[in-house]
């Protein structure tokens, strides 16, 4: 049926298309290349075994490489690398788990010439904790070897991309959820009786829920290194709950299911009250409930995310939480700004000024969080660009600075913003309303309907589609002759669009490890370093955990840093030279330049801040990172790094 | 060639008495050498361990402690430290009418490979291997871990 009304809408909607469909292909496009890249390597799986064994001569090539570990781990392509003398990989690839996928094993190719051949593994085992680690073997005698470990391989199968666009929603649909929550609540309370934005805040939810339930799911497959049809395993979702991920997405859900009372609150009987007494009465309670939801959700992503872990925890989770917060009040509010220009809703000019300053204030609350845990988890300008975290890290400021120039610009816009000019009656938003849900409840919608069916039905049905086609025409010229909304419905675009990169690109940096780089670096294999006589290492790093007595030395000797066996001590001091008694010390190798690690060091405790081990194996010559880990309370840890150059 | 006099330890004293001796016909006298406070804090495995003592030299000759032996740990290594450079010591002077400390963050034993995990209370006997002067034995007693002398 060519109704004008239909005509005339379908340029709108065609565009709406396009630009959708540009955002889809270019958020697809991110997701493969961030996600892709950053699959998450290593955990607290120990390798108990390897054969052949580590630094051992056997006669004849083997015909597989086999690793051991004390729990399950899971396993990408790229698990395991045997590289031989001259660097070349000799295995098959494609690491097959067996053993409750305790004992990974990789086929190597046959024919493999004598010499010194160097396996570099990674796994994650089933705490989520990333573990991984290289050594060495011969066939027939010791050779040189100039491994340059060949590039990565992006990947990690389809369990863990699935895992990854979970995450993703999951970022996405709570800063929706949120942020047009709180735009709605406290900037235009009045859109609070659109459809449009209810869908809007519904939709954020349902999509929450379902990638927060997904998620769940996929953890036992994720973290075990099970195929997609494990999801369904209620066995696996049992084990996944007792780790603090899985407790985390139950505690999410738990909120959703809250949440959705707070929503119905806001959209029901609150929109609905006239009454201003009653109406402030109210309110009270639902920002009081609508902070503790919120903050709620957000700490579920603060207490097992990089917040979690590291130095001044207790500062940086509820750092993290506000982050979160901020970033879903800004973001969130876009989209609900978006939503109601684009459809015209006339959204007053005291509701955008209004949304402006609080946006303002989730900038500045961002900038400010978020320099505080770039730092925190960078530490350095060094590893800022030497490792991918670092890197990955620049590309999200870069954007964020971006998208600050594009808010700076809707500023503007919104500071020459008119009052709306088609002040759209209540009364016809919900026969819009009215006709978008009708339209959706038919089957049979959409289809020429001259003669097909007498029902009265049928013809409201019609006639309340072409009503609608006619306000939406109505209200899109309106909407396009005012030029201030056209700029700001730009902007505003621009920054939306921008957002969902920087999510992206967050997604990608809270799964990746700094030292553990998506993006090779180009230095790899160029290891300069002159062989000298082996000099042992000292390195002194300072450290202040935050709490108390939480500050002091960790002198660390490498001796005698070279290839092979190394003896490690660490001695840990308070501020006046003593020797200080610590709960714990950790040690772990990273070359990052060939993927290797970490390496963790098991050291033992010797005496009252004396750690140390005489059996550091550190495989490759190279200039290594050191991370030294010292908790001095149940809460208070720090993980200082220092590169070390072993010969 | 030289003629040795070894004084005798006092068998039965505490951890903390030991004894050593010698002399040389040169003629200053000869390096008078005496063990004390000896300790190894309990380590938290069976691999390795610390150990601290003081040798006292009331002699006249330099003495140098060159190795520390015992049937308890496979290997015993000597550290040296100083301002947090930690280092392999192949041997440790003691000068005349001077002392070398083995301390808690300073100059320290390594004992590796030990049989098994010691425990407080217990003794383990170190022998002390000196250039220019006699062996000395000494029971260490085994300290709870986290024992710092005079604290």
């Amino acid at each position: 049926m060519a109704s004008p009304f239909t005509e005339s809408a379908r340029p709108a909607i065609q565009g709406r298309g396009r630009a959708a469909a540009r955002m889809l292909a270019l958020l697809g496009v991110l997701l493969a290349v961030v996600l892709g890249g950053a699959v998450p390597a290593s955990a607290h799986a120990a390798l108990l075994k390897t054969t052949p064994g580590e630094s051992l001569t056997v006669r004849t090539p083997p015909a597989q490489v086999a690793l051991e570990f004390s729990e399950g781990v899971l396993l990408s392509d790229d698990s395991i690398r045997v590289l031989g003398p001259d660097g070349r990989r000799v295995d098959t690839g494609k690491p097959h788990a067996t053993a409750g996928s305790r004992t990974a094993a990789v086929s190597l190719r046959s024919g493999l010439k004598n010499g010194t051949y160097t396996v570099a593994w990674k796994a994650v085992s089933a705490d989520s904790h990333p573990v991984a680690g290289a050594f060495t073997f011969n066939i027939g005698k010791a050779s040189k070897t100039t491994v340059a470990l060949p590039q990565q391989e992006a990947g990690g199968g389809i369990v863990g991309t699935l895992y990854g666009i979970g995450r993703y929603i999951s970022y996405a649909a709570f800063a929706l959820l949120v942020g047009v929550s709180v735009f709605l609540g406290v900037c235009w309370p009045r859109g609070a009786l659109l459809r449009p934005m209810q869908r809007l805040v519904a939709g954020a939810w349902a999509a929450m829920a379902a990638a927060t339930l997904a998620l769940l799911m996929l953890r036992g497959p994720y973290a075990n290194g099970g195929s997609l049809g494990d999801a369904l395993d209620l066995g696996g979702i049992r084990d996944a709950l007792d780790t603090r991920p899985g407790a985390a997405l139950l505690s999410r859900l738990l909120l959703l299911a809250a949440g959705a009372v707070f929503i119905a609150v806001m959209f029901g009987s609150y929109a609905k009250r006239e009454d201003p007494v009653e109406r402030q009465d109210l309110a009270w309670g639902l920002g009081i409930g609508g902070v503790v939801v919120a903050g709620g959700l957000a700490s579920t992503w603060a207490m097992v995310e990089h917040a979690s872990v590291g130095i001044q925890t207790n500062i940086s989770m509820p750092l993290d939480v506000l982050h979160l917060l901020a970033m879903a009040v800004w973001l969130g509010g876009l989209v609900a700004l978006l939503t109601a220009l684009f459809k015209g809703l006339a959204i007053e000019r005291e509701a955008v000024q209004r949304f402006s300053r609080i946006g303002f204030i989730s900038v500045v609350t961002l900038v400010a969080t978020g320099v505080y845990q770039s730092w925190r988890q960078v530490g350095s300008w060094n590893a800022l660009v030497s490792t991918g975290y670092g890197q990955l890290l620049c590309v999200k400021i870069g954007l964020v600075v971006l998208l600050i120039e594009l808010a700076w610009l809707s500023r503007r816009w919104t500071a020459r913003l008119g009052e709306a000019q088609v002040q759209v009656p209540v009364a016809v938003s919900k026969v819009l309303a009215g006709a978008s849900a009708k339209g959706k409840g038919k089957a049979e919608g959409g289809g020429d309907g001259g003669g097909d069916s007498d029902s009265n039905g049928e013809r409201a049905g019609q006639l309340a589609r072409q009503e609608a086609a006619l306000a939406k025409t109505e209200a899109k010229k309106a909407r396009d002759a005012d030029r201030e909304r056209t700029g700001l419905r730009r902007s505003v675009l621009a920054e939306v669009a921008v957002a969902v990169v920087v999510l992206a690109v967050t997604t990608a940096l809270t799964s990746t490890q700094p030292g553990r780089a998506a993006t090779e670096q180009t230095t790899a294999g160029t290891v300069t370093a002159p062989v000298t006589t082996p000099d042992p290492v000292d390195v002194s790093l300072p450290f202040n955990t935050g709490g108390t007595k939480g500050k002091g030395d960790a002198e660390v000797t490498l001796d005698p840093a070279t290839t092979g066996t190394n003896e490690l001590h660490v001695l840990i001091t308070d501020p006046d030279g003593n020797a200080e008694n610590v709960p714990e010390v950790q040690v772990s190798f990273t070359l990052t330049a060939k993927k290797i690690g970490p390496i963790p060091v098991t050291l033992s405790k010797v005496d009252t801040g004396h750690w140390a081990s005489t059996n550091v194996q550190l495989p490759i010559r190279g200039t290594w990172t050191m991370a030294v880990t010292v908790r001095t309370s149940d809460i208070d840890q720090i993980t200082e790094t220092k590169t070390v150059k072993i010969n | 060639m030289r003629r040795r006099r070894a004084l005798a330890a006092g068998a039965s004293l505490l951890a903390l008495a030991a004894v050593g001796a010698c002399s040389s016909g040169s003629g200053h006298s000869a390096a008078e050498l005496k063990v004390s406070g000896a300790y190894i804090p309990q380590p938290a495995l069976a691999d390795m361990a610390a150990g601290y003592f003081t040798v006292t030299n009331t002699g006249g000759t330099d003495a140098t402690l060159t190795s520390v032996t015992s049937g308890f740990a496979a290997s015993i290594t000597m550290h040296s430290t100083t301002d947090g450079r930690m280092r392999t010591a192949v041997s440790f002077d003691v000068p005349a009418g001077g002392r070398l400390v083995l301390s808690l963050g300073g100059n320290h034993l390594m004992l590796m490979d030990l049989k098994r995990k010691p425990l407080a209370g217990e003794k383990v006997s170190l022998k002390l291997h000196f250039r220019d002067a006699d062996p000395i034995t000494v029971p260490v007693p085994v300290k709870p871990a986290g024992y710092q002398p005079g604290k």
